[in-house]
């Protein structure tokens, strides 16, 4: 279902990359993909390597077409012309002209928006101010550094006024006061109204800014909301006990997962030993460490405050000493890898697949030579073969 | 809308700009034009022999030879008789007794009769010795040769007035007075080119419309071919070659294609930024040799501008190559690479379709042809004779020898009793005179003859006219020569016994009186070769020119209808000779014409042909001057200025009277044949024969009233005109042949022409070129002495055009779908 305010709707879109003489190598990039960005929200597009992501913003771009569903860009066709008027891309490794200077570079990019001179000009004064390259304005862009190129790349992005802004790292390069500058224009732009849609590597950058992300692995969505939702939905929220006086760790085990209501089968070790360093020993869910110490850390699921409250009451009943105890909330960074990190066996596999591979074959070998043999699809598949 | 692109194009544009290649161009365009502004031009008097001044250096060697000889004699003589005499002095013996002394001696040793062979550089440097003093020159020797009114004019200047140079000007005017028919025609100012203010040492002996005509046809083009055509091309594909490349780099193409234009468009905008580069710097050049001309050689040419885009236009031809390797594969090396083998490719199609002109097609293109017994006989520009087999549709080889060569085949003519006359000069085709003696051939129609040799032609014949009476009439540097129909017969047919009497009977004429005048002379005996030599009547033609008359060049003849008078255009004079009445003696035969009128022309250029149309003749005049028109009688008349200007835009190469239907067809070098037309009242009209082209020579069938046209190399089409005064012309011709061709003409025109068809011809863009500046459709190459042209090179102006407009097209068709289908 596509809202009236979504900026940008994607609906079960596919892409599949053709390679050889008659097309017969395929890579499947994106997978049915749909997203909805909606008017005025910063909406980050995370995922790792290959994920999909530049795939995707191709798409919306009308640099690549997709093999199937649909995306609308302000209500428009992606990629088609009236779609890009209002849209302002900053692409990922921004190359301008070595004979450029930064104002005949946006004289340059102005121009093919279709703007006039006049206000090619009024823009450029302000733009320049904004990203801090006053005064640079009639240097080459020889000289420049990547951070020069990076704001000089924003400021083209913004020289016709779009609704849109596509950015693909758009601090990448930038010192922190730079990133913290962009930031900063990044929420003013969405304060003025803007849709930003923002692909980053940069997770905590991502965490500031964005009101919604999507995550994406392996051509497909695996995650989409607010940082909330996706830290609360997806976070596996954990209490952490440190325990001082156990003397048995097997019945504090079976004490703690009683406590939560957990199953317990006979037999189950909890016992991990911190000090060797050995393999990781624990029920399915109860986990017990001792530590150097003596103090055993424990690792129990979080459920609810009431369970807490009981196991409480029962550790101090058996005489276990409460070191700490902490429920710490899972970040961004966690929920990203617990999203992205399960699947980089399966991205493998199904690159491979789509390769050709057939059991028997060396797996890494055949997703190493899709990698070489597809040049278009080097961005898609690359940081998965490493 | 436009905007985007426009702005792409002024990015690609600046791109270029920001080439250090471009520099380096822009730097030796510069250093180009420097170079070449201080060169400039005087003009001086014509003064200084050359040996190219030599029209007919045979002639000249017999004259000398034949004046020294004289001298010889004649001082032998009086000394015997102990007494001194200038009275039989002629002006060869005089200018020959003052060459140098070894000069002498080789042409006492020819006037002996010894075959002796003197360079024409030494002619040329013996004579510009006379120059330094006039001991020579005697007024009373001279006062029977004919002065041009240049000589008169400085002879009437007081002495003292004479520059140095006028002083040698009336000198070699002089010595062109007493040697006629010997000298090329040169005007009376040569060019001197100067470099910085200073002359170079040699003198160009043209005079200033021929010198502008030779920097407009032959100097600006090379400039343009090779400068605009080669280099700068080149270069400009170096510059160019990274436009497209550096537009497909991720972090700009993304950009680009994420702004609001269409891929195709944004394509063709970066190819054009690349033209509009190049645009930019040829340009340059062109506005930079425009200005160099005009102010320092005073040619203000303004048509060399339109080569501006055509520069452009060849280089968008390899650009287009360049950009569609540069979209494929992102390479400006690999584009550049491409750019050049396609460059290689298309010169060795362009040398193959070259080859396959001049050694297939042009063998075969008819130069000349007449028609006897509706037997067609040709002769080839490759110099064979050939006649036509109706029932093979095929050309047949007439000399068993024949494999092509450097013979010049003489246009065939049809004598009364259906025979044809033409003749096989050995070697012609480089040197007018050939190697040895020419005889007459005469062809029977019948199929299965072959010619036989009837008696020698003179030397250095140029053309044959058939008279009605069956005699045939000679044409070469210097005479006009006739033999009597009784006196054309092959060699192995046995003498007419009348005929023979006749002969001894002649009591005038230059070979009697000339045998008269030197009988019991001790190199008499020599005479006659001698006479040959110098393009005399050879055994069996007597000469018509009146005592002292001799052709100079530009000449031209034309046989009125009934025979009895000839009209002759020599140099700057146009003259109407008539048959002499008949003795009752019946010795008249071989007596000299007599001339009845005469009319002073200005004759500009070196071409000019004189024909009848109706009563009336006409002198078509080169290059593109208005024709002159006179009565038979040489009388000017007055024609309506609108067929005067339609005549003067046609540029002509060839000319044919049709008298029995009052008309005058003239082929222009454009191929196309056009009919004026008069009527009783004088009125003339102009009109392009139907749909002619590629129009090869004509001939006209006076008693069946049909125009005979050689086209499209080897076919012909027969258009009868009937009775023009009656209607029309007609449409489109009553017959067409055309024969089968051989095997290679079947390769020509099948792989070769098609090939040529396909892939661009940039190297024929240079006909494109040398056409604009010149305004001409075709380069005529004047024949050694003749007047008229026999050798035209015609330029290829459309076909490079549109081949060319053609790839292009195709290629940014394919540059365009690629770009906007392919993922990037």
């Amino acid at each position: 279902m596509i809202a009236s305010d979504d900026v940008i709707s994607i609906d079960r879109l596919t892409k599949t990359y053709r390679s050889g003489l008659i097309g017969g190598r395929s890579i499947a990039a994106l997978r049915q993909v749909s997203l909805q960005a909606r008017r005025g929200e910063i909406f980050g597009l995370l995922g790792p390597n290959g994920a999909g992501k530049t795939t995707l913003i191709k798409i919306l771009l009308g640099v690549i077409r997709s093999s199937g569903g649909s995306a609308r860009v302000l209500g428009h066709p992606a990629g088609s012309i009236a779609a890009r008027k209002r849209v302002g891309y900053l692409p990922e490794s921004l190359r301008i002209d070595r004979h450029h200077t930064a104002r005949s570079a946006l004289r340059f990019y102005g121009g093919m928006s279709g703007l006039s001179r006049d206000v090619i000009a009024t823009r450029s004064d302000e733009l320049l101010r904004l990203v801090g390259l006053e005064g640079r304005d009639r240097e080459s862009v020889k000289r420049f550094s990547k951070g020069m190129y990076q704001r000089l790349g924003l400021a083209q992005a913004l020289l016709h006024e779009p609704d849109l802004l596509i950015l693909d790292e758009p601090t990448d390069g930038l010192d922190p006061v730079g990133r913290s500058e962009v930031r900063r224009l990044l929420l003013e732009l969405r304060s003025l109204g803007k849709t930003i849609f923002l692909n980053s590597h940069i997770l905590q950058e991502v965490e500031l800014v964005c009101d919604r992300v999507a995550v994406m692995a392996a051509g497909q969505v695996r995650g989409i909301g607010t940082i909330d939702e996706l830290t609360e939905r997806l976070g596996d929220r954990q209490v952490k006990w440190d325990l001082a006086g156990v003397d048995d760790q097997q019945a504090l085990g079976r004490l703690l997962s009683e406590a939560a209501e957990l199953p317990v089968r006979d037999g189950e070790a909890f016992v991990r030993s911190a000090a060797t360093g050995g393999d990781k020993i624990g029920g399915r869910q109860v986990l017990l460490d001792r530590m150097p110490s003596g103090v055993v850390r424990a690792t129990v699921p979080w459920v609810n405050q009431t369970v807490i409250d009981r196991t409480i009451d029962q550790l101090r009943a058996s005489g276990t000493s409460i070191v700490s105890l902490t429920t710490p909330r899972r970040s961004l960074e966690d929920v990203f890898l617990s999203l992205v990190g399960s699947t980089e066996a399966e991205v493998d596999s199904d690159i491979a697949a789509s390769a050709g591979w057939k059991p028997g074959d060396d797996i890494q070998s055949v997703i190493e030579s899709t990698v070489v043999g597809t040049r278009d699809d080097e961005n898609a598949v690359n940081g998965v073969a490493r | 809308m436009i905007r985007p692109y426009l702005a792409v194009v002024i990015d690609s544009f600046r791109s270029a700009f920001a080439s250090r290649v471009l520099w380096v161009a822009l730097i030796a365009i510069y250093i180009f034009l420097f170079a070449i502004a201080p060169i400039g031009y005087r003009e001086v008097f014509t003064t200084t022999f050359r040996w190219p001044d030599f029209a007919n250096g045979t002639r000249m060697k017999a004259m000398l030879a034949r004046g020294i000889a004289e001298l010889d004699n004649q001082t032998d003589a009086t000394s015997d008789a102990g007494k001194t005499s200038t009275a039989k002095e002629t002006p060869p013996g005089r200018i020959a007794r003052s060459l140098p002394a070894e000069l002498q001696g080789n042409l006492r040793k020819v006037a002996e009769g010894q075959e002796v062979r003197i360079r024409l550089d030494v002619f040329a440097d013996g004579l510009n010795q006379l120059y330094e003093n006039d001991d020579w020159y005697d007024a009373e020797v001279w006062k029977s040769t004919p002065r041009l009114r240049e000589l008169r004019e400085i002879e009437s200047l007081d002495q003292s007035e004479l520059s140095e140079d006028m002083r040698k000007r009336r000198d070699r005017l002089r010595i062109e007075a007493a040697l006629p028919g010997v000298f090329e025609n040169r005007g009376s100012r040569s060019i001197a080119l100067t470099y910085a203010g200073l002359s170079f040492p040699a003198v160009l002996q043209i005079e200033k419309p021929q010198f502008q005509m030779l920097l407009n046809q032959i100097v600006l083009r090379i400039i343009i071919e090779w400068v605009l055509g080669f280099a700068m091309i080149f270069l400009g594909i170096l510059v160019t070659a990274a436009i497209i490349p550096d537009m497909l780099q991720p972090g700009s193409l993304h950009l680009l294609l994420s702004k609001p234009v269409s891929r195709g468009l944004l394509f063709l905008a970066k190819f054009i930024g690349g033209c509009a580069f190049v645009f930019v710097c040829v340009t340059q050049l062109i506005i930079g040799l425009w200005l160099i001309a005009g102010l320092r050689l005073d040619v203000w040419n303004a048509r060399l501008l339109l080569c501006i885009p055509v520069c452009v236009f060849l280089f968008a031809v390899f650009y287009s190559v360049s950009a569609v390797a540069g979209l494929k594969w992102r390479s400006p090396i690999l584009a550049i690479g491409l750019a050049n083998v396609f460059g290689a490719a298309c010169l060795v199609i362009g040398m193959a379709g070259g080859l396959s002109d001049g050694f297939v097609v042009e063998r075969d293109r008819i130069s000349g042809f007449t028609v006897s017994d509706d037997t067609i006989i040709t002769a080839t520009r490759g110099g064979h004779l050939r006649r036509f087999d109706p029932v093979q549709s095929t050309w047949v080889n007439l000399f068993p020898d024949d494999n092509g060569s450097s013979d010049r085949i003489i246009p065939p003519v049809t004598l009364s009793g259906s025979s044809v006359a033409t003749a096989r000069v050995r070697g012609g085709r480089m040197n007018v005179f050939g190697s040895g003696a020419t005889p007459l051939l005469l062809v029977d129609p019948k199929p299965g003859t072959i010619p036989e040799p009837s008696i020698e032609l003179p030397a250095g014949t140029l053309s044959l006219h058939a008279m009605p009476d069956g005699a045939i009439l000679a044409h070469n540097s210097g005479e006009l020569m006739i033999a009597r129909a009784t006196d054309l017969r092959p060699l192995n047919e046995p003498e007419n016994p009348e005929d023979s009497q006749s002969d001894g009977d002649a009591s005038s004429g230059e070979k009697a009186s000339d045998a008269k005048a030197n009988a019991g002379s001790g190199f008499g005996m020599w005479l006659p070769k001698l006479m040959k030599m110098m393009g005399g009547p050879s055994d069996g033609f007597y000469s018509v020119l009146p005592e002292g008359i001799t052709l100079t060049s530009p000449s031209s003849v034309a046989v009125s209808q009934d025979g009895n008078s000839l009209m002759v255009l020599s140099g700057g004079r146009v003259i109407r000779l008539d048959r002499p009445a008949a003795s009752p003696t019946g010795g008249s035969d071989q007596a000299r014409w007599t001339r009845s009128a005469q009319a002073e022309v200005t004759v500009p250029g070196r071409t000019a042909w004189l024909r009848y149309i109706g009563d009336s003749v006409v002198v078509l005049l080169q290059p593109k001057n208005p024709p002159l028109f006179f009565t038979d009688s040489l009388q000017p008349i007055e024609v309506d200025a609108g067929v005067v200007a339609k005549i003067s835009d046609l540029s002509v190469l060839a000319a044919v009277s049709c008298h029995s239907a009052n008309a005058l067809v003239i082929q222009a070098t454009n191929g196309q044949a056009s009919v004026i037309r008069v009527d009783d009242r004088q009125t003339f009209q102009v009109a392009r024969l139907g749909r002619t082209s590629n129009v090869e020579t004509l001939w006209w069938d006076n008693e069946k009233r049909k125009l005979w046209v050689a086209q499209n190399i080897d076919q012909i089409a027969v258009w009868n005109f009937g009775d023009l005064k009656a209607g029309d012309l007609p449409n489109r011709p009553e017959r067409e042949i055309r024969p089968s061709i051989s095997g290679w003409r079947m390769v020509e025109r099948y792989v070769v022409t098609p090939l040529r068809t396909i892939t661009p011809q940039t190297g024929e863009l240079g006909d494109t070129i040398a056409s604009i500046v010149s305004g001409e459709d075709a380069l005529q190459l004047p024949f050694a002495s003749a007047g008229e042209p026999a050798i035209i090179e015609r330029y290829n102006v459309w076909r490079p055009v549109l081949t060319c407009g053609g790839f292009i097209a195709f290629m940014l068709l394919i540059g365009c779908v690629y770009f906007s289908r392919t993922d990037f």
